[in-house]
Order: C-alpha cells, then structure tokens, then sequence
C-alpha cells in the first residue's frame, strides 16, 4: 500500500524506546512475561541481555548479596553470566565461612583489570535494575534513531575502532550492561566492522596486553569511529 | 571494497534466484591456507606458551582467534585440574568440544583474588555438577556429552577447526573487513523464539536473531550449528551442521 502523499507522524525514539523498555523489563525479579515481537529495530542481543540480568538479579535478592556495578559516571550493572551456571548448582553452601562471600566480592578485582576506572560496586538489586533501566533507555534511544523499515536485512552500520598498539583485538561492550566478551575484529590498528545501532564501549586485548576497556561511551549512530586513546 | 560490494551482490542475487551460492568448492589452495592457519593457531595450545600473533588476511578470523583463545586456556586449566575436556558426541560426526567458560570464569577470578586453593577443594564436586547440568541440557536435544583426554580433545578442535576454516576460505572476498558476512535465515516450527548459533569446532552459543519464524541474520562464512529458545520452549539443539555458504537457510525440525 503506497503511503505517498500521507503525512507520517514524527517518530518519538524516546518514547519508544521507554515503551519497549517498560515491557523488556516488566515483572523483571518476578514471573516476566514478555513475548518478543517484531520490530524495526534489532532486538535480539537486547533480550538475551534482560534475561541474563533477570536471572542474576533474582540470584542476588535470593542471597541477600549486592549486585556488581562498574563505577563510572554512574554505576553501570556488570553481566557476570560466566559463573552463572554456578549459582543454580548449589556452590554457595559448598564454599566455607568466611569466604563465602569474598570470592563473589572479587568480580570487582577482576573487573578492575579490564579497564581504569577503580572499584566495582555492590549495590541492591533494586537500586541494579533501576540504573539497567536507565542505560537501556539511552541504548535503545540511541538503536530506534538509526531505525529503518525492514531491519531483519540490514548488518547495522559499519564501524571503525582505532587503537594505539597494534596487532590487539578489539572487544565491545553494550554500555547498560557491562559484559566484555563480545569480539568486535583483529588486528588493528584500525578494524573495521558492523556493529548494531546503539550505545557501546570498547577495549581491547593482544599478545602482551591483557584486555583492557576504555571508559568512554560511544553512540552509533552518529559516530562512526573510535579512539582508544590509552590502549 | 568494490570487491566486497560485488561478492555480496553476487551473493545475493543467488540466495533470491534460488541458485548454489557456493560460486565454487573448496580449491586446493584453500585447503591448504586453512591447514596453515589451524597449525599456526593451534602452535602450543594449552601449554600456556602459545605465541601467536594476529595478522591481516582476506577472511574474517577475529571471533576464531577468540575461541582458540579461550579453548587454549580451559586445556591450561584441565591439565592442572582434570585431563578430561566434554564433548559433543553424535554418530556419523566427529565429537565437538564444548566450551568450559562457566568453570573456567570461576577458576580466573579465584586466581586473581589469590584463592585459587578454594577452586582446587571444590573442583571435584563442582566439575560434577556442572557436567550433570550440561549432559541434562544436551540430552534434552538428543545428543550425548562424553569426557575426552587432554591430547584426543585437542585433535578433535584441530579437525573441527581445518574444515571451518576450509568453508571460510572458500567463500573468501578482498578486503573482508568491509564484509557483514552472508545473510541467513533459520525456520521454525514454533513461533515466538530466539535463535542461537555456535561454529561446528567448538560449542560457544551467540545469538542470531528472533522471534521465529524465520529469523534472518549476518553471519560470517563457516561450519554452524544452530539452536532455539523461547517462552515456552526449552534450549534445543538442532543435530545438522550447515555450511554457510552455500546454504542460506536452515530448518530446525525439533523446535
């Protein structure tokens, strides 16, 4: 059906991406029941995303324990699904007072390695979800402004990541959820490759280098390279 | 890049006439670059004095330097622990190590907080459980998780690894950094799920797309396997591994 010729209203990517958001996130510590649907943007990595979060959360409010925050502007949730599998086997009661919890605590040590931004934070669960919902909100802005109809056939928007060593791999991380195993290409310097609309980090890992993220936050669109200017 | 451009053109005016999209087999030359590169990937591996070093080529190989990378570092945490690595094992198909990263992830940050003693106690009973956990996830999908020794393990991701990379090769364009790969679609039976897909050498699950049916997403050229998830669906496993290209579709029939 032509639409030529019909005034389309202006599109509210704000307002979308709340929507979209509000339902992702709906129930989240609870029973959710969200059913994915088409869209004109990529959803996928997203959902995947929630529902990690989802079930990591409900671990933390089971064991009382505070939820892994990187401190940046503002705390950023980290996406510890590697030991995941842990927590549904029964490991806590497996480990003995007083380190029961120390190894948990250590995410942060860890996590301080792949970047220059100090501490992680244990937060509330509550406090978790709110700062999740907040970057996803900008993520997903950032996402529905770059939308185009029939996405299911667009890569997403090419991209460059410039580094100062050379020979590294680049990583990226979505910037609501910080997880640092996503391969973005090798070797640089540059690499160049697709990546999905929305609002990233990057860090980088090589020979003599363990990996390393930049705290800066990118929006693509509009950018369409990165400086890591300390990597 | 105009190379590039022409390659997914001419990619995609196949895919839509319904043609082979292969354009020609594997030559000999591909065969060879992708023994070269395996050997040169998998030059020390485990050992924890790998020295490889990447280099500019004309395929895509960030996401196997990736894997080799994490494959080499679970055989450094098995020889310590254990000597036996998990497979994937279906008749009439070479078994597929499955990835370790949830034990492992555990096993590096306990390293790095200096409490690697703690892992060490609890290796056998979690290493127990965690199998117990994955053999019920993959039986659900009818196929079968076996324990492999330390050297057989790393003969079956070389295997694995060689006719990956033999597809890769062969669907090689100049300058492939300008590439998103190959477009593809998966179909379901069910309707609502998220598709996930793992390279056929090494058992790591990433996500392709959703809802069903179909998804369609990029992928770069290689031997894939592929699963599903969704609300009322548990994560199956499809048993076809499908080389892409030629194929431009694959067809889960047990989700």
């Amino acid at each position: 059906m032509s639409t030529r010729g019909r005034v389309q209203p202006p599109m509210d990517h704000v307002g979308d991406a709340k929507a979209l958001a509000d339902r992702l996130l709906k129930n989240i510590d609870g029973k959710r029941d969200y059913v994915s649907q088409s869209l004109d943007i990529y959803t996928a990595d997203v959902e995947a995303a929630v529902d990690r979060f989802d079930a990591q959360t409900k671990f933390c409010n089971q064991f009382k324990i505070g939820f892994p925050c990187i401190l940046l502007s503002e705390p950023i949730p980290v996406d510890w699904s590697n030991l995941f599998a842990f927590f549904g086997l029964d490991i806590l009661s497996k480990l003995k007072p007083p380190q029961k919890y120390d190894w948990f605590n250590q995410v942060g040590s860890s996590l301080a390695l792949v970047g220059n931004w100090g501490t992680v934070t244990h937060i509330s669960s509550a406090d978790a979800i709110s700062y999740f919902r907040t970057g996803l909100v900008r993520f997903l802005t950032v996402r529905f402004s770059a939308r185009q109809s029939n996405i299911s056939t667009n890569p997403g928007l090419q991209f460059r990541v410039i580094t100062q060593g050379i020979g590294l791999r680049v990583h990226w991380s979505p910037a609501y959820f910080f997880n640092p195993q996503n391969v973005f290409g090798s070797p640089t310097s540059p690499v160049d490759a697709w990546i999905q609309p929305g609002k990233y980090m990057f860090g980088a890992v090589g020979p003599n280098l363990s990996l390393q993220f930049d705290p800066a936050m990118f929006d693509i669109p509009p950018l369409t390279q990165a400086t890591l200017v300390s990597i | 890049m105009f190379r590039a451009m022409w390659c997914r053109v001419r990619y995609f005016i196949k895919a839509l006439l319904g043609l082979n999209t292969e354009g020609r087999g594997p030559t000999r030359d591909d065969i060879d670059e992708a023994k070269l590169l395996t050997d040169g990937l998998l030059l020390n591996v485990g050992t924890g004095e790998r020295q490889y070093v990447s280099k500019k080529l004309d395929i895509y190989l960030a996401d196997v330097e990736a894997s080799v990378d994490s494959f080499d570092f679970q055989l450094q945490f098995v020889r310590r622990y254990d000597e036996r690595f998990p497979c994937l094992v279906q008749s009439e198909a070479a078994p597929i190590p499955v990835t370790l990263e949830k034990l492992t992830g555990l096993f590096w940050i306990l390293r790095e907080a200096r409490m690697e003693y703690e892992f060490g106690n609890l290796y056998s009973n979690l290493q127990r459980s965690w199998l117990e956990a994955i053999v019920r996830l993959y039986e659900h999908s009818g196929v079968r998780i076996q324990l492999f020794k330390y050297a057989e393990v790393i003969d079956h991701f070389r295997y694995g690894l060689e006719r990956f990379l033999v597809t890769r090769f062969s669907a090689r364009c100049s300058d492939i950094s300008e590439s998103p790969g190959l477009f593809f679609h998966v179909y379901t039976r069910s309707h609502g799920l998220r598709v996930h897909y793992s390279p056929s050498f090494f058992i790591e699950w990433r996500v392709l797309g959703s809802p069903t049916s179909p998804v369609g997403g990029w992928i770069q050229p290689g031997l894939y396997r592929f699963a599903a998830e969704g609300p009322h669906c548990r994560f199956t496993i499809d048993a076809a591994s499908y080389e892409i290209p030629p194929r431009t579709e694959a067809h889960l029939f047990n989700v």
